[in-house]
């Protein structure tokens, strides 16, 4: 075999090992089964170019590009500047439907941003393949922290204009609280005095026969009663006042009475 | 690994970026030093020793057309082709060192693989392999051409041709590796 020979296998040898390479990273890849889908942000998060893409965490394709798309606007009016292009495989693509979630998300000890797919309820319409869809932006960390240090710069700032204030209302708690426990640990003691005990004792028995009192007048007859009365006023309201008076007189009763 | 970050999961992308960034095209470079880049160096100082390049001048021919082109573009060659070869090579080493050892299995190696690692890192790899394919047979023909007569002069040309080669290799992988830092 000549030399020329080899150096030719050689290169041919490697080239393939390129090839072969590119095939396993997903630079080219001649057998792709997968459609694509727009998604759009405002932010993305950190998210890349090969960020993986996941439905229900299983990795089902990638991010093919990202674009700006400054004038962009949803059908409802928002300005939506970030077009994310993925592709998604095809055994994966009837779990996502129009009601789907796309959340950028973090996974792994260094943090590697992907993109997850909710899956959508049955009832709602499959995407068409390029179709474009409103993502989820993913809350932004830098922003969150930045405004709590403004935040708890003011409440340093505010503690430290009405230093004299806010130790006098610590104080007061403070006064308050130990009250507070002095009136706890009397009303502890007093729980435990034996005249109190009967006391509440008593207390007891006089709700139990006032329980016993009000359930005898909700009863059948006690209504009656009630009725007839009430009858008997009716009856009495049309009588004159010094009519009764005279008959109240005459039987040795003195009453005032007024209608 | 695990003295670092106490846990080996990263050992995929890990190992695999350092072996496409650094390793792969470094090591090859020195080994073809030692093996190519010592025998144009020999071979080229005996030439220079026993008056064949003299020859050569006066048969009208440039020797440095004659003797170092071909070289240098069969070195090129040579090393963008061995560093692919030896990068992937180890690649699948590391692959399994990984299963044997640490039980990633092939498909988690290469999905760690692909975290960290992308196709240009085996371009960039690639780049240097042919950089360093440029510096050996330079390197090895000036000292050729400048070596003193007898079989200490070859020798010790030799010697300087690697040494040399080896420094200029490990300097030139430096500056290209902060140049593709930057990509």
């Amino acid at each position: 075999m000549k030399a020329e020979f080899k150096v030719g296998l050689l290169f041919l040898g490697s080239m393939s090992l390129v090839i072969g390479f590119a095939y396993v990273m997903g630079v080219i890849n001649p057998f792709s089964n997968t459609n694509t889908l727009n998604i759009r942000y405002n932010y993305a998060g950190g998210l890349e170019d090969g960020s993986p893409v996941r439905v229900m965490g299983i990795k089902v394709g990638k991010v093919r590009r990202i674009e700006f798309e400054p004038g962009f606007k949803e059908n409802n009016g928002e300005e939506v500047k970030l077009r994310v292009e993925i592709e998604v495989e095809k055994k994966a693509w009837a779990t996502m439907r129009k009601d789907s979630k796309f959340f950028i998300n973090l996974a792994g000890v260094i943090g590697e941003k992907f993109l997850e797919i909710s899956p959508g309820s049955l009832s709602a319409e499959e995407f068409a393949p390029g179709d474009s869809v409103r993502g989820e932006d993913p809350p932004r960390i830098d922003q969150l922290i930045s405004q709590s240090y403004g935040l708890a710069g003011k409440i340093i700032e505010l503690v430290n204009k009405n230093e004299g204030s806010v130790s006098n209302v610590i104080l007061q708690l403070d006064k308050l609280t130990t009250n507070f426990n002095k009136t706890l640990v009397l009303l502890d003691k007093t729980s435990q005095n034996k005249d109190i005990a009967r006391l509440i004792d008593n207390a007891v028995k006089i709700s139990d026969d006032l329980a016993y009192l009000t359930s005898n007048l909700r009863s059948k007859k006690a209504e009656d009663t009630y009725a007839l009365v009430q009858r008997l006023l009716f009856r009495l309201d049309p009588l004159d006042g010094p009519v009764i008076k005279k008959f109240f007189q005459e039987e040795g009763v003195r009453a005032h009475v007024g209608f | 690994m695990k003295l670092v970050i106490q846990n080996d999961s990263l050992v995929p992308g890990f190992a695999t970026m350092l072996i496409l960034r650094e390793l792969g095209a470094v090591v090859t470079a020195l080994l073809l030093t030692s093996r190519v880049g010592a025998g144009i160096a020999a071979e080229v100082g005996l030439m220079q020793t026993t008056e064949q390049v003299d020859a050569l001048k006066m048969l009208g021919i440039d020797p440095i057309q004659y003797l170092v082109l071909p070289r240098l573009f069969a070195c090129v060659l040579g090393g963008i082709i061995l560093t692919i070869v030896a990068d992937l090579a180890c690649i699948y080493s590391a692959m399994v060192v990984s299963d044997t050892f640490l039980g990633f299995t092939p498909g988690i190696f290469l999905s760690g693989m692909r975290r960290f690692v992308q196709f240009k890192d085996l371009i960039f790899s690639v780049i240097k392999g042919g950089c360093f394919g440029v510096v050996i047979p330079l390197v090895s023909c000036y000292f050729g051409f400048r070596c003193k007569p007898g079989a200490e002069g070859v020798g010790s040309a030799t010697t300087n041709s690697v040494v040399t080669a080896s420094i200029v290799i490990i300097i030139i992988d430096f500056l290209l590796s902060y140049l593709f830092s930057h990509f």
